[in-house]
Formats: C-alpha cells, structure tokens, sequence
C-alpha cells in the first residue's frame, strides 16, 4: 500500500480504538462519579442543618449567572422556617469548585466543599472557611483571603450573590 | 484590571516552576548554559500561545460535541506534538543556528508539563480568549524568567567547592529549593 | 548476570528515573506532601507505564517509523485518561483531590515514552522484556517519591498518616513545616539525589577496585606461569 494512505489510515484505526476504548470507560465511570457527587451533597445539606422537611427554592437568573444550582429551603418538624442552602458550582483555580454554603438568621453559617481539584493554597482557603466555626470568616471573606485569589474570587462572588437573595427574603419566610 | 492580576499571578504569584513544580526536567537540563537556557524560553513561549490558542478553539469543539471530559487530553497533547513538528521544521529552515543551538531540547518541550498544564487550566478556569493570551503569554514569560535566572547562577556553582556527591544535578535542586523560598514572598508567608 | 535481571536493576537503581537521569521530576515534587498521595502516584504510573510498555511492544514491528511518535502520544495519552477516569469513580476521592492534575500530567511523564521509544519499540526486547522494564522503572520512580514523601512528612507535619488513620512520631512544636511547602520538596529532592550518588559512586569505586584487583592478579598469574615455563 502507498505510503500517503497506509500511514494516516493507521493513524486513524489507532486513533479511532482508543477513542472507542475512551468511550466505553466513560461509559461505566460516569455515572458512578455522578452518583458519589449526589451522596456528598445530600450528605453536605444533612451537616448544615438538621431539618424535617426541605424544598427546592426558585433559582433567579442572578443566582444562575452566579453558579447556583440549587437552592434548598429547610424546615423543622412545626413547618418553621430554619435557613437556605444554596449550592454552588464555581469555576476556581484547578477546575471546578463545587460547595454548599447555608445562611441562617442573617448571616452565612457553614461551608461545605463537595468537589474541588485546587492546588495546595487554595485547599487551605477552602479548608479554612470550612472549619470556621462561628461565622467569623464566612461573614468577613475579604479579611481572610491570602494566596489563593483566584478561588477567593469565585467563591466570594458566590457567596455574595447568594447573601443577597437571602436577605432579600428571609424575613418573610 | 483582571488581566493585569492573572498576569501577575502566573509569571510570580504562581510561578509555574517554583510555586507549582512543573516543567522541571528541561529546568534541570538545559541550564548549564545561559544561551541554551534563552533558547529554550523562547522556542517554549511560541509553543505555549500559540498551542493554547488552538486548545482553546479545539476546546469549544469538544464541548459542543460533549466529548469533552475524555477526549480532552487526547487531542490537547496532539496538537502540542504537532506544533512542536512544525516549530522544528521552521528553525531547520529559517534560523537554522538557533535550531543548532536548541538541538534535543526542541522535541523535549512535547513532554514539558508547562504546555499541556496551560491548555488544562485555561479550561479548567473557564478563560475567554483574550485572557487565555494573556495567561498564556506570562506563564511562559515567567517560566523563561526563571531558567535564564537559575541558568546565571548554575554556571558559577560549578566553580565551586563542594563534596563530589553533590556536584553536577544535587546542588541544582538544593539552589532551586532556595529560589523556591525566595519566591513564597509573593503569596504571603504562613508556617 | 542474565539479561531480564539486568534491566530490572537498571530501572531500579543504575538508571533510576527520578535520582539519576531526572525524568518525571514533576509528580516527584509535587505529590510528596503525603506519603499516601506518593503511593497512589507510583500506583499510577506503574499502571500507565505497565500497560503502554506491553502494548507498545506488542505492536512494534507493525507501527510505521515515520509515524511512530504520534502513535505512542496517543497510545499514553488513551492510558492515562482510562486511569484517571477509573481513580475518580472507584478510588478514594480524598485522595483524587489531593493529586489534582498530576494525574493527567503522566502523559508528559518523560519516563512513560522515554521508554517506549528506547527500549518497548526495540526488535530485540520481547515483551516479557519490556514488563520487567517497566516494573524496574515503575520501583525506582516508587521508591524515590515515597521516601522523599516519608521525609516530608515525617520532618514537615510530624505524623504518618495513612486513610485517615495519623500516627503522631514528632511532637507538633519540633516539627519543620518548611518541609511541606514547595520549596522544602526541592531541597527534600536534592538531598536525597546527593546521598544517592554518593552510595553509587561509592559501589562504583568498589567495583572498579575489585576489577583492578582482578586484572593486577592475572597479570601476576601470566607472569608467574611465563616465569614458570621460562624457567624449565
């Protein structure tokens, strides 16, 4: 055979056999992935607050443009109201950072990481706002940034718009 | 203003060799001498823009198609071949000393981790075109920076002293480490 | 010493990638802040280099020359992600995090096709060949990050910890923590390559005295059993 057609044909039947090999590994890896994302947020909702009862809360556009992807409304056994969660899919330093942030009486509670693939220093600011215990750091985010910029944008824009619609509303929940 | 922040985070904030540790194996190989050591920075910084140029559109392709997640890699490390083919073609014919000067170095930057993690990270932080140029660009602005750097002072450490175990690769990384320090000043120190 | 023993020690310890001819220096400093991160690492870059050093030999007198490069990237860059996407689904997803990018980063590994193209593609090396090859260069890459990793986390946080599980060995006022940041992995790296050029100088040194040795002791033979003949 020619040489002009027997090397991109092998090209080709290599590349097309390990796109095929590519396929079908995604084929059974991606859903297993998706389904251990979806225990870790479910599992993030339940450590933020202990509720009888949780509803989908509308998502604006605002929220949209700013990465929620949902927004859980939390209630107690008596059907009073508790806080909002919102989850976030954020675009940070080494790929996607994807949490959960919940706000009761006013002001932001927890922060919980549920995938992240950033560098050292921004594992340590992420690590840092989840281990805040009183608020001290959620509520004073451009105080406690350092080194990470880039994932201090993103959550921190977040954050801010998801602030927003809670105050916006809390009050009459 | 965004601009001028990525830019300062990849060439110093982040420096791609001392912060993140990549593209160290050409860092350890081509700095014996200062002219190699330009050489290298120059080819690499023509590869990174203009390979992450094409990543970047072969991205959207990807994306739209929605084989991105695995394919990704595949055709990103493709194009850095192809393009570095290419470069090696156009210094044997138009600057052919260069090409002498460069000589292994120039297929070594296929394997250097520095193109293949700019193509990633432009994805990964979701870069429109104007910033992946500017990311790009000062990466390996930052990168050329920092061999022909090391490359002033690794052509004095050999004159020196030293206990023959640690001559020649040992005290290389050992100075790099001390570069490495002198550079977490940019991020903010917290032991 | 026969040929499949040789090339295992030469990927272990005469060639060993990471202290002695720098290849995948990357992954050896960035993935050593733990000693768990380091294992799982070399687990990876055994699997890759495994995989495409038996398939690559497999096919080596049908890929075309002119072609062959192209088809080794696309050969590894295909093992890297099926062992990136099955880390992610069914490994632990700690310990994914921690590796970040360096995973994908295997492609670039100059060891994985430094060795396609020097010793998988040969005529001469047969498969079983290029299996002992990569487990000889997979060991030595393992054993350089893991105790670069043991180091640094020994002397850098004081503890050993493995899944959870922390064994605290140096009380947390004594403890370095330089050693768990960047610049700590550099000197960390140099050391260790200084210690181990000195042990392997030192062999070489050895050997060769034992080789003079051996050719001053034929020498003395021949002349003695010349002046033995002469003599008659």
């Amino acid at each position: 055979m020619k040489q002009v057609i027997k090397l991109p044909l092998f090209l080709g039947i290599v590349g097309g056999l390990c796109g095929g090999l590519l396929a079908l590994t995604n084929y059974f890896t991606a859903p297993k992935i998706e389904k251990d994302e979806t225990l870790r947020v479910n599992a993030a909702y339940l450590e933020h607050f202990t509720f009888s009862n949780i509803k989908d809360g509308e998502i604006t556009d605002t929220l949209a443009k700013a990465g929620v992807t949902a927004k859980k409304i939390t209630y107690d056994a008596s059907e009073a109201y508790i806080g909002t969660i919102y989850n976030c899919t954020v675009a940070g330093f080494g790929g996607d950072v994807k949490f959960t942030v919940s706000y009761k009486d006013g002001k932001a509670l927890k922060f919980i990481v549920t995938e992240s693939k950033e560098s050292q220093q921004g594992s340590a600011f992420l690590a840092g706002l989840e281990g805040d215990k009183d608020g001290s750091i959620l509520n004073n985010l451009a105080d406690n940034k350092a080194g990470s910029t880039v994932t201090y944008n993103a959550v921190s824009s977040a954050m801010e718009t998801c602030l927003n619609d809670y105050l916006s509303e809390y009050k009459s929940l | 203003m965004e601009l001028l922040s990525i830019a300062f985070a990849a060439m110093l904030g982040s420096n791609i060799i001392l912060s993140r540790f990549l593209g160290i194996c050409p860092f350890l190989g081509v700095t014996k001498k200062t002219s190699s050591a330009v050489g290298m920075g120059l080819a690499l910084i023509a590869v990174v823009l203009l390979s992450s140029i094409i990543g970047y559109a072969l991205n959207l392709l990807l994306v739209a198609l929605d084989m991105a997640s695995y394919l990704r890699l595949v055709v990103f490390i493709l194009v850095i071949a192809s393009f570095v083919q290419l470069l090696e073609f156009v210094l044997k014919r138009f600057f052919p000393s260069l090409y002498k000067a460069l000589g292994v170095y120039l297929p070594l930057i296929t394997t250097n981790c520095v193109v293949l993690q700019v193509c990633l990270d432009l994805v990964a932080r979701d870069y429109n075109l104007l910033q992946t140029i500017v990311y790009a660009l000062s990466t390996s602005v930052g990168y050329m920076f920092i061999i022909v750097t090391f490359s002033f002072i690794r052509t004095r450490l050999d004159n020196q002293q030293m206990p023959s175990s640690f001559k020649g690769n040992a005290i290389a990384i050992i100075t790099a480490g001390l570069m490495a320090m002198a550079f977490i000043a940019f991020t903010g120190f917290k032991f | 010493m026969n040929k499949k023993l040789k090339t295992f020690l030469n990927g272990l310890l005469f060639e060993n990638p990471t202290l002695v001819i720098f290849l995948g220096m990357c992954p050896a400093l960035g993935t050593t802040s733990k000693i768990e991160s380091a294992v799982y690492m070399s687990l990876c870059v055994l699997a890759v280099l495994l995989c495409s050093n038996i398939i690559i030999s497999l096919l080596r007198k049908i890929i075309p020359n002119e072609i062959r490069i192209p088809v080794y990237i696309i050969i590894i860059a295909t093992l890297v992600t099926v062992v990136d996407m099955i880390f992610h689904a069914y490994l632990s997803y700690s310990i994914y995090k921690e590796l970040g990018s360096f995973i994908s980063l295997i492609v670039v590994n100059c060891i994985i096709l430094g060795r396609a193209e020097a010793f998988a593609s040969k005529e001469e090396n047969s498969p079983l060949d290029s299996i002992i090859d990569a487990l000889g260069y997979s060991c030595g890459f393992a054993g350089a990050i893991i105790i670069v990793a043991f180091f640094r986390e020994l002397i850098g946080s004081g503890c050993l910890s493995w899944a959870g599980n922390e064994v605290r060995i140096i009380p947390a006022k004594y403890t370095i923590s330089f050693f768990q940041t960047n610049a700590g992995a550099f000197i960390t790296l140099g050391l260790l390559v200084a210690v181990y050029t000195y042990f392997m100088n030192l062999a070489q040194a050895k050997k060769k005295q034992k080789e003079a040795k051996k050719k001053l002791d034929e020498k003395v033979n021949t002349a003695a059993s010349l002046k033995a003949e002469g003599g008659k």
